[in-house]
């Protein structure tokens, strides 16, 4: 359905062109300062576009999103008008919007949300509708992207769900013609228009160089998206009268005068001089001050993180009750969360009904909790991305990606979203968002279902990355994640660990016991003083242990194992201390050696242990894709045999 | 899940492999504060104070006056909140929580519970929970100090009182003088039993031969190696040439030879706390150096009395040297397991006061002649007097790149090698080069 507006041209509001020519002052100004030297960075403006910010934000009531991209000033003040604060804030001023730690294409304030990589908002906002409509509010969240997104696999994938789901969301196209530099007709095949409806939405088109049908045009779709809480999908034809960013233009000067001379803001200078140079002068006041107001405040600064100095480890002793497997305590700590907090919601693919995902963990899950348990297409980028948009909206999402080698699907979602938002936003918001996969092989599934990925998710700011074992209750450890969640958190469940028994009964002679920590490290010890120390994480404690029983009862060699199950940010004292006493220390990690795990344990011993002698050795997988063949595979990976042999040569060196 | 906190001896605070427990502050069932003062234990060192490290109910888990492994728990503390366990709790839990009591016993290896069998020691010994190994057994054997029964008495054969000696007795007094018994210490029995298996396995025989290396105590201290002394060199020289005579390093069963796979030297230390004998493991991919820095942490080690039971295990040939009591020859003992020892003597010649070594090589006649362990002697002597005529110090110093090349295993420039028909040979591992003796291992 594509309506085109010929009624009648209805008249623009005064307060409309106060906003327009306000949104151009605004961004003229910024290329002013950039070409003074007084700014730094880059900017994207939005002068020839102001109309379609400003043609939605009236139609928004309070409680209504705002997501947008790169170009995003407009958009911000058309819905705020905080010229002061988006001004600061491009100035890198601790009185930004984002304390300065944003900038120009990361900005968060007044239910605007906007961020820098191309169509990964477009999920993020879907998250938010979908919010919206799980908590019954009568409102709406509008996405606007510009035409050179539409190459994005992630918007396509992101109007499938928001209309099969029904999602409250509004997405605006800002079609200009051109992406940075490459022209529209180089990249786009068929009609934008009929993208969106072949998903069933509905998609309406307008342009900026008609404001007042752009309006009333914007009040049909936002009304639609509202009232029929389902999303719209608006397609503007406009023009981008400067540069990409700040002097990055090459189309031909014949094609720019002719848009500056259609432009409704020159138009309407020649049709009312005097109020257009009344507006101009307000704008350019209200704009100066800002400027002004920044220039004294302080720039933003990096601050490392307040870590108090290492201190030794605590250690419980912890009995785990009853006898059940990991795949029961995760099932179990899964339906507790979605019993206790009504803001839990499950997404994943596959994860209704009885068959309750790849590997059976939210079996029936579904039927317990009808609506709140939801399957996904097979998008992990989308699955992500909305669960970032149920997160930043208060939400507790669980996401499950079937496995763990999909995540690379989702990587911009975690790396580029997730892992940024709280500090880019000057901690205005936090993102508690639980991703669950199982990692790991042995179970000849191939090369690309048998990885174990995590290294690459490792050492992101802000976020947190836990391994399940079968030391410590896999139940009371999400039990305390679902409670304290504050930042994005990647849980790895390695999939040969699923049938195994949670139980602290270890091998004979040894015990287990626990720092005390929310996400403990787990220590595997006996009376006597270990020869070596072995760290772990995930399944591979699983070898480990039969490597501890083996190197007793065969070589009389004493192991301990150090066995996080936080392993980023990790806490590096615990192995540090069974390291200094055993002179020895192995890391064994499923995953490719080069920048691991083991990598940042060994450095980090290192740099702590100086002055005491330590023979340290990694072990991980064979540096080549992991084949199906059983044999080939189990040569592959990390083997109690293989291990042991380690071990033996260290104690043969030293 | 019931959290309850361990409080152990921590590893790294004491060396010992035990501790005493000399006074509790608190009473067991009462409840303590975070950091305070619960009990006091004795190390080698010092007398430590022990914290709770949290609040909580504190039960003992060993009395005062046990000796406790370090690493062991000594008490528990129960969260006060978690005092009285809650009924489902208990419902729930088919295994209420071991840890303080009910302690399964130690766990012994293999060989621990074989050499427990030979030195007579019950398994029941060992502290229920505790891991065991084979140099525990020793270590356990060697700690009970010899206690003197009281009164004399004129035992018979068979009626020696006392615990571990019911069988036949292995000797009988002269008859008619009375004899007061002392029990020796454990170490020294199992000394004994290891020596008296090497003497019942072999037939010995023994060479003896002197090496005049006037220069080589000179040697000895110019590269630094005097606390190892010559014995280092010594040791250094026989690990190769133990794969040139690899009959020497070998134990004899049942008309077979068997050849060790690794060249495990241990030396005797005996600084007047006892006899010991720890082991250079590979001591012939060692080079001098690291030879000679073991050798001086084992003396270390012994002087502290830290020398780790598993320092003793392993070894295939022994050295014995007492040319620093001023012994001239003596006839080493054969250890079980092993087909040959080296005594080292020597002696002062009279006229012109230079030292000379009297090489003394027990063997197993079983699987060499004389004449074989005279050839090694000869060519260990041989290789003594090339190190004894070496001028320069290399290991001192990076040699300058104009200077001569050199082996960095046995420090024998390119005209000594010359002299013996060997060649350098480029090496990566170890850096530098290597002769071809050093190469072949002999």
């Amino acid at each position: 359905m594509t309506i085109r507006l010929n009624s009648p041209i209805s008249s623009v509001s005064s307060e409309a062109w106060a906003q327009a020519f306000l949104i151009r002052s605004f961004e003229q100004r910024l290329l002013r300062l950039f070409s003074e030297g007084k700014l730094f960075g880059t900017v994207h403006t939005c002068i020839g576009q102001e109309f379609t910010g400003i043609a939605v934000a009236r139609h928004l009531l309070a409680g209504d999103l705002i997501v947008s991209n790169h170009r995003c000033h407009g958009h911000y003040l058309s819905r705020t008008g905080d010229v002061d604060g988006l001004m600061a804030e491009v100035m890198g001023r601790t009185n930004g919007i984002c304390g300065g730690r944003g900038g120009s294409q990361h900005i968060c304030a007044s239910g605007v949300f906007s961020n820098g990589v191309q169509g990964g908002m477009l999920p993020v906002s879907a998250g938010m509708a979908l919010s919206q409509k799980l908590t019954k509010a009568n409102n709406i969240t509008v996405a606007f992207i510009g035409d050179g997104t539409l190459g994005e696999g992630i918007v396509y994938e992101t109007m499938n769900v928001a209309s099969n789901w029904l999602l409250p969301l509004l997405i605006v196209v800002e079609c200009n013609g051109v992406a940075q530099s490459t022209r529209q007709s180089q990249t786009l095949s068929g009609d934008v228009v009929k993208r969106a409806e072949a998903f069933g939405i509905a998609a309406y088109r307008g342009n900026t160089w008609a404001p007042a049908e752009l309006t009333d045009l914007m009040k049909v779709a936002v009304r639609h998206v509202r009232e029929n809480s389902c999303p719209a999908f608006v397609c503007v034809d406009t023009y981008r009268l400067m540069a990409h960013s700040k002097g990055d233009d090459d189309r031909p000067r014949e094609e720019l005068e002719h848009y500056w001379a259609i432009d409704p803001l020159t138009q309407f200078e020649a049709e009312h001089p005097d109020e257009a140079l009344q507006l101009w002068n307000r704008s350019e006041e209200l704009v100066s001050k800002a400027v002004e107001a920044a220039s004294c405040a302080p720039f933003a600064s990096s601050e490392r993180e307040d870590r108090s100095g290492p201190t030794s480890p605590l250690w419980r002793r912890t009995s785990i009750a009853g006898k059940e497997r990991v795949v029961t305590k995760i099932h179990e700590a899964l339906r507790d969360h979605l019993a206790t907090d009504n803001r839990s919601f499950l997404l994943g693919e596959d994860i209704e009904g009885s068959y309750g995902g790849a590997f059976k963990v939210t079996r029936d899950l579904s039927i317990q909790f009808p609506g709140r348990v939801r399957n996904t297409p097979i998008s992990e980028a989308e699955i992500v991305g909305l669960a970032n948009g149920l997160a930043l909206s208060g939400m507790h999402p669980v996401c499950e990606i079937m496995f763990g080698d999909f995540l690379t699907l989702a990587a911009d979602q975690i790396i580029n979203h997730a892992s940024k938002f709280r500090w880019m936003y000057n901690d205005q918001v936090t993102v508690p968002l639980v991703i669950r996969t199982p990692m790991g092989g042995k179970r000849g599934y191939g090369a690309t279902h048998s990885q174990c990925l995590e290294k690459h998710f490792l050492g992101l700011p802000g976020t947190r990355v836990l391994a399940l074992h079968h030391r410590y209750d896999p139940q009371a450890l999400y039990g305390r994640l679902f409670a304290t969640v504050d930042r994005p958190t990647l849980v790895i469940e390695n999939k040969t660990l699923y049938g195994d028994y949670v139980t602290h009964h270890t091998v004979p002679g040894f015990w287990c016991e626990h720092t005390e920590e929310d996400f403990p490290t787990t220590r595997i010890r006996s009376h006597a003083r270990p020869d070596i120390t072995i760290a772990c994480y995930g399944a591979c404690l699983v070898d480990a242990e039969k490597v501890m029983d083996r190197l007793f009862e065969e070589h009389e060699v004493v192991a301990e194992i150090i066995c996080p199950t936080q392993i980023y940010p990790l806490r590096i004292e615990p192995i540090l201390e069974s390291a200094r006493v055993s002179g020895r220390l192995l890391v064994v990690e499923e995953g490719q050696l080069f920048c691991g795990f083991g990598a940042e344990v060994l450095a980090a011993v290192h740099e702590s242990c100086t002055g005491t002698p330590l023979l340290t050795r990694r072990l991980g997988a064979a540096p080549h894709p992991l084949p199906s063949c059983r044999s080939a595979e189990m040569e592959s990976l990390p083997s109690v045999d293989s291990i042991i042999k380690v071990v033996l040569e260290m104690l043969c060196h030293g | 899940m019931a959290e309850t906190i361990t409080v152990t001896i921590p590893h790294e605070t004491v060396n010992d492999e035990t501790v005493r427990i000399l006074s509790w502050k608190v009473a067991s069932g009462s409840r303590v504060e975070k950091e305070q003062f619960i009990c006091e234990v004795e190390t080698s060192k010092a007398v430590m104070e022990i914290h709770a490290p949290d609040g909580g109910i504190v039960q003992y888990a060993a009395a005062v006056g046990d000796e406790v492994p370090v690493g062991s728990i000594i008490c528990e503390i129960i969260p006060a909140t978690q005092k009285e366990p809650e009924p489902t709790l208990v419902a729930t839990q088919p295994e209420p929580k071991a840890p303080v009591t009910g302690l399964p016993p130690a766990r012994l290896t293999p060989l621990a519970r074989k050499v427990a069998a030979e030195c007579g020691i019950d398994q029941a010994a060992f502290p229920p929970g505790t891991l065991v190994r084979s140099s525990d057994v020793l270590s356990k054997a060697g700690k009970l100090a010899p206690k003197v029964e009281a009164g004399l008495e004129l035992p018979t054969p068979n009626q020696q009182s006392g615990t571990g000696r019911e069988g036949q007795s292995e000797n009988a007094p002269v008859a008619g003088v009375p004899v007061e018994w002392v029990d020796l210490a454990r170490r020294k029995v199992l000394e004994g039993r290891i020596l008296r298996i090497g003497r019942a396995a072999c037939i010995q025989s023994s060479v003896t031969l002197i090496c005049r290396a006037p220069k080589l105590r000179a040697r000895v201290d110019k590269l630094g190696l005097s606390t190892a002394g010559p014995n280092a060199l010594i040791i250094f020289e026989v690990a190769r040439l133990l794969h040139k005579y690899p009959m020497f390093n070998a134990l004899y069963d049942r008309g077979r030879m068997g050849r060790y796979r690794e060249v495990n030297i241990g030396w005797a230390i005996d600084g007047g706390q006892g006899l010991v004998v720890p082991v250079i493991k590979h001591a012939d991919q060692k080079s001098l150096r690291e030879i000679a820095s073991i050798m001086e942490q084992h003396v270390d080690a012994y002087v502290d009395n830290s020398l780790a039971p598993g320092d003793f295990l392993g070894g295939t040939f022994t050295v014995s040297d007492l040319s620093g009591d001023g012994v001239s020859l003596f006839q080493p003992l054969i250890s079980q397991g092993q087909s040959a020892i080296l005594g080292v003597g020597s002696d002062i010649a009279s006229e012109s006061g230079e030292q000379t070594l009297h090489l003394t090589l027990a063997f197993d006649h079983q699987l060499a002649e004389g004449r074989r362990a005279a050839q090694l002697l000869r060519d260990l002597s041989g290789r003594l007097k090339v190190h004894a005529e070496i001028e320069r110090t290399p290991m001192d110093g990076p040699h300058s790149p104009e200077s001569e090349p050199f082996c960095v295993l046995c420090q024998r420039d390119g005209s000594k090698l010359r002299k013996l028909g060997a060649i350098l040979v480029k090496s990566e591992i170890p850096p530098g080069s290597v002769c071809s003796i050093c190469l072949a291992g002999y």
